[in-house]
């Protein structure tokens, strides 16, 4: 064995080499406070490692990055472990190199003869900064995608070459494909070798120089191993357990259910609720308005908020933090002097309590909507003002969306159907209940809510059409025949058909001397002859019945599944029969419904809605292409507008896929999931 | 290669330049090695240093340079032109007489290349069409933000409506100038806009010449 050893360090030297890495003396005795340089170097070790394993699974380009991201997070076995590591250990990174900096320039060790170590130490932080904010556009989902983008568009601020450069980096005027291949190139490639390249020389300048000693002490004096090794190896440790708390942290912290719940949950999908997020895929044409980049450099983003303009925003977008760095570099020759030392130090401090002050400014903006946070109104920049409020609160929805739609979009990928192709956001395009939900937030929410009660779904500000949450149910169509109900904001209240309208129809009419509109409002036609007020139980009972019936025939001509009348134990199948037939009948009573609505073969059009086949498919689908039609509200069509009239598509407001999709959302119909 | 110090003669060449590495490596040096003093330099004439220079260089350069054509490809590649994309359908231009009125939000769906990738029909993005107030005509404002690209949100509420940027504060009247003090350098963008009255029947059709514009400048300049 002996012979061996030797033989190989006859040939090689790496025996001699190892004694001289083990055998570094440190003088005045190991320390805790020299770990930091050790834990980067670990740390980038993790990522190396990591990152390398990753790369065996991603696949850089617009229909396949989240694609595969999703893959490891979700179906790779311990494929949200890796991301996890790889994730974390990136922002732990950040914290050591600032932690490394911070000791670095408080105990002088950047002083003489050690500048050049300084500035290399320097440059390597640059590249673990362009390592981070490469890697975050990588998975390709909608955070990456729209918080990269306003880092990249800072570029087009660069002086003379701004365009070019902005366009050398995406890979064309546009994200895509080559904005993903060449930020892989760096993230993976360029990058890293730049950064071994330093690392050696950093490393080699330190040996050569030795450690800085806190204090000289030549009786502590001791060898790098195993004294400082130990130290180095349990601050190694340390970092790597904060890694894994984090990864773990969504079923520590989280909010749904009980601890135990959530670790089952946990343990049945872990891709789901471990390691790092995943938001849905990107999608330029679908806004994206909780777009922020990763905490570390929240404190630039809200930078950019003090500065007003071209001019301005060069001065805090490139100047000042050039000058920063300047300033950085320049340490060294400043610490020859006593007061530069001092100054030096004192800058990092304010330096960090900046960027600290910033970043919680930062938090505060965008959460003080769902925080009790009068408490810290005092602190200049942290008021809670109308506008400010506003802004929080819509970020908070922007965030709630995002996580259903991250949600939903793993739901997709996850049907039998699995991914096509063209990518997952070809899927999310395609799905009634999130692309519905965006539609109708754009055409139909400055009017209409779809809302279960305050604070829930989408709510119009203020509502002037019915709130179509649960339309075509039975429930929803007794509020519309309810006398209580059908006057408020939930249905006609606030349309031409309430009372109020008809009466300011009325004065209008009277005004320009035109005969009022006739009485054949549903609304006082409901209140007149659906009211129970002062009727005797009996009376009372038949009128309850009668809505019942007519709610369950409309809502089996609308034959919603999920809103229909269904047999139960306390209800038999043959009674739902009878009581839809009965409905029927009053649908076709002259004296009743049929008396303004068709229906099956009764009754004319041009007065109200027809009302076979009410609430399916087909009857939205041309109510919301032209409400005014004959079949539908006529000449009494209040505001509505048509949003495909026209026979060519191009000339709709809405597409034959959209309107579909809204179709599908009002009628609660998309993929879901079976258990 | 050529800074460690190389043996004084042709033959020993070899057997020096082994030594110098081993020498190179320090104090431990492997103590078994040939021990050899090294004299200074070679002196070479200036031209043959010049050729070791250059043609290291060369080897070195040519896969570079080539890798560098190809990086600056993006560069190259011009934009098509920008076309009149139909938007949507009027019955009527609304009445601005009282205050900016919003038509709404339109995604532009246009055929789209991607590198390698064409694709047909896809949205690329969005114009929110407004008419400003007591003007007659219909104006299309790029959604993204002129600062620095997010998509600019509606805000709407019983007195009207505005704009109003998600990331750093900008917001932007009805007609989509800046609502001072405002980040953006620049009102949104607004797009040319053909209206025209179809032939059959008194429906006016919407189009909008839609173009990307650099964030973050003053002056609104073409995305190229
Ligand atoms: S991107 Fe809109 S304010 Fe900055």
């Amino acid at each position: 064995m002996r012979g061996l050893f030797r033989w190989i360090e006859d040939r090689t030297g790496i025996g001699g080499l190892m004694h001289e890495a083990l055998y570094e003396r440190v003088p005045g005795g190991a320390r805790w406070r020299y770990v930091w340089g050790s834990t980067l170097v670990f740390a980038f070790a993790v990522q190396a490692i990591t990152g390398t394993f990753l790369w065996m699974a991603y696949s850089p380009s617009s229909q396949t990055a989240w694609e595969s991201t999703y893959y490891i997070q979700h179906q790779m076995q311990f494929g949200w472990l890796l991301r996890g590591l790889h994730h974390y250990m990136a922002q732990t990174m950040v914290v050591l190199l600032a932690l490394h900096l911070f000791q670095v320039v408080i105990d002088g060790a950047y002083k003489a003869p050690r500048e050049f170590n300084f500035w290399l130490g320097l440059i390597l932080m640059q590249i673990v900064l362009a390592l981070a904010l490469t890697g975050y556009l990588l998975p390709w989902d909608q955070r990456g995608y729209w918080s990269t983008g306003v880092a990249t568009s800072l570029m087009s601020l660069v002086p003379i070459v701004g365009e070019p450069l902005q366009k050398l980096v995406v890979g064309g005027g546009e994200y895509g494909h080559h904005t993903l291949t060449r930020f892989f190139a760096l993230h993976a490639g360029v990058l890293p070798a730049t950064l071994v390249a330093f690392l050696v020389l950093h490393v080699a300048i330190f040996r050569k120089h030795g450690i800085h000693p806190k204090k000289l002490d030549p009786a502590k004096d001791c060898y790098f191993w195993p004294d400082q090794v130990l130290r180095d190896a349990v601050a190694c440790l340390a970092v790597l357990l904060v890694v894994l708390f984090c990864i773990a942290m969504p079923v520590i912290f989280g909010h749904d259910g009980t601890f135990e719940e959530r670790m089952a949950a946990a343990r049945a999908n872990p891709g789901a609720h471990l390691g790092a997020h995943l938001t849905a895929p990107a999608d330029p044409s679908n806004a994206f308005s909780a777009a922020r980049p990763e905490w570390y450099f929240l404190f630039l983003f809200q930078f950019l908020k003090f500065f007003h303009g071209e001019d301005a925003e060069r001065i805090g977008a490139l100047y000042i933090p050039g000058a920063v760095m300047g300033v950085l570099f320049l340490m060294p020759i400043l610490g020859r002097w006593k007061l530069g030392h001092r100054f030096n130090v004192l800058f990092l401090v304010v330096l960090l309590a900046g960027a600290g002050y910033l970043t919680a400014q930062a938090w505060h903006d965008d959460n003080m909507a769902g925080v009790e946070s009068q408490k810290v109104e005092f602190i200049p920049g942290f008021a809670r003002t109308k506008d400010k409020l506003d802004a929080s609160k819509a970020y908070i929805t922007a965030v709630r969306d995002a996580e259903d739609e991250a949600h939903r979009a793993v739901e997709l990928v996850g049907a039998p159907a699995g991914i096509p192709p063209q990518g997952a956001v070809a899927l999310l395009r395609k799905d009634a209940k999130t692309q519905g939900a965006r539609l109708f937030r754009a055409k139909c929410a400055s009017c209409h809510s779809a809302s279960a009660g305050p604070d829930q779904g989408i709510i119009a500000d203020p509502p002037s059409a019915p709130n179509l949450h649960d339309f075509g149910s039975p429930e929803w169509i007794a509020g519309l025949l309810d006398p209580k109900r059908i006057d408020t904001a939930d249905y006609f209240g606030n349309t031409a058909h309430g009372t109020a309208g008809i009466k300011a129809r009325a004065d209008a009419a009277k005004k320009a001397g035109e005969d009022a509109p006739g009485d054949e409002s549903m609304t006082l036609w409901v209140k007149e002859n659906y009211s129970t007020d002062g009727k005797s139980a009996a009376e009372k009972k038949e009128i309850e019945d009668e809505i019942r019936a007519v709610s369950a025939a409309l809502a089996a001509e609308a034959g919603i599944e999920g809103r229909m009348l269904v047999a139960t134990p306390d209800l038999p199948a043959d009674k739902v029969k009878a009581l839809v037939a009965k409905g029927q009948e009053v649908l076709k009573d002259e004296g009743k419904c049929a008396g303004c609505h068709k229906f099956g073969g009764v009754g004319d059009l041009g007065i109200a809605p027809d009302l076979t086949g009410y609430g399916s498919k087909r009857w939205l689908l041309e109510l919301i292409s032209n409400p005014a039609a004959e079949r539908h509200y006529a000449d009494q069509n209040d505001r509505m507008p048509a949003f495909a009239k026209d026979a060519d598509p191009k000339n709709n407001q809405l597409s034959p896929q959209e309107l579909e999709l809204l179709v599908n959302w009002l009628r609660g119909e998309w993929y879901r999931p079976t258990e | 290669m050529d800074e460690i110090p190389l043996a004084p003669d042709g033959p020993s060449l070899r057997k020096g330049a082994n030594s110098a590495t081993v020498a190179a490596a320090g104090k431990h040096a492997h103590p078994h090695g040939p021990g050899v003093l090294f004299r200074e330099p070679p002196r070479r004439g200036f031209l043959y240093n010049a050729f070791a220079a250059i043609t290291g260089a060369l080897v070195g350069l040519a896969p570079l340079a080539a890798g560098i054509a190809v990086y600056l490809d993006p560069l190259r590649r011009k934009k098509a032109a920008a076309s009149a994309i139909p938007v949507t359908t009027l019955d009527a231009i609304p009445d601005a007489s009282k205050g900016d009125v919003l038509v709404g939000l339109y995604k532009i769906v246009a055929d789209r290349q991607d590198a390698w990738n064409t694709y047909v029909n896809e949205p690329v993005g969005a114009v929110y069409l407004v008419v400003p107030k007591g003007t007659k005509e219909i104006k299309a404002l790029n959604a993204t933000c002129p600062h620095l690209g997010c998509f600019v949100d509606l805000q709407q509420s019983a007195a009207g409506y505005s704009f109003k940027c998600p990331c750093h504060t900008s917001a932007f009247n009805g007609d989509g100038t800046k609502i001072e003090p405002c980040v953006s350098p620049r009102d949104m963008d607004s797009m040319e806009c053909v209206v025209k009255k179809r032939i059959t029947g008194d429906q006016l059709d919407v189009s909008v010449v839609f173009e990307n514009f650099q964030p973050g400048l003053e002056e609104k300049k073409r995305k190229s």
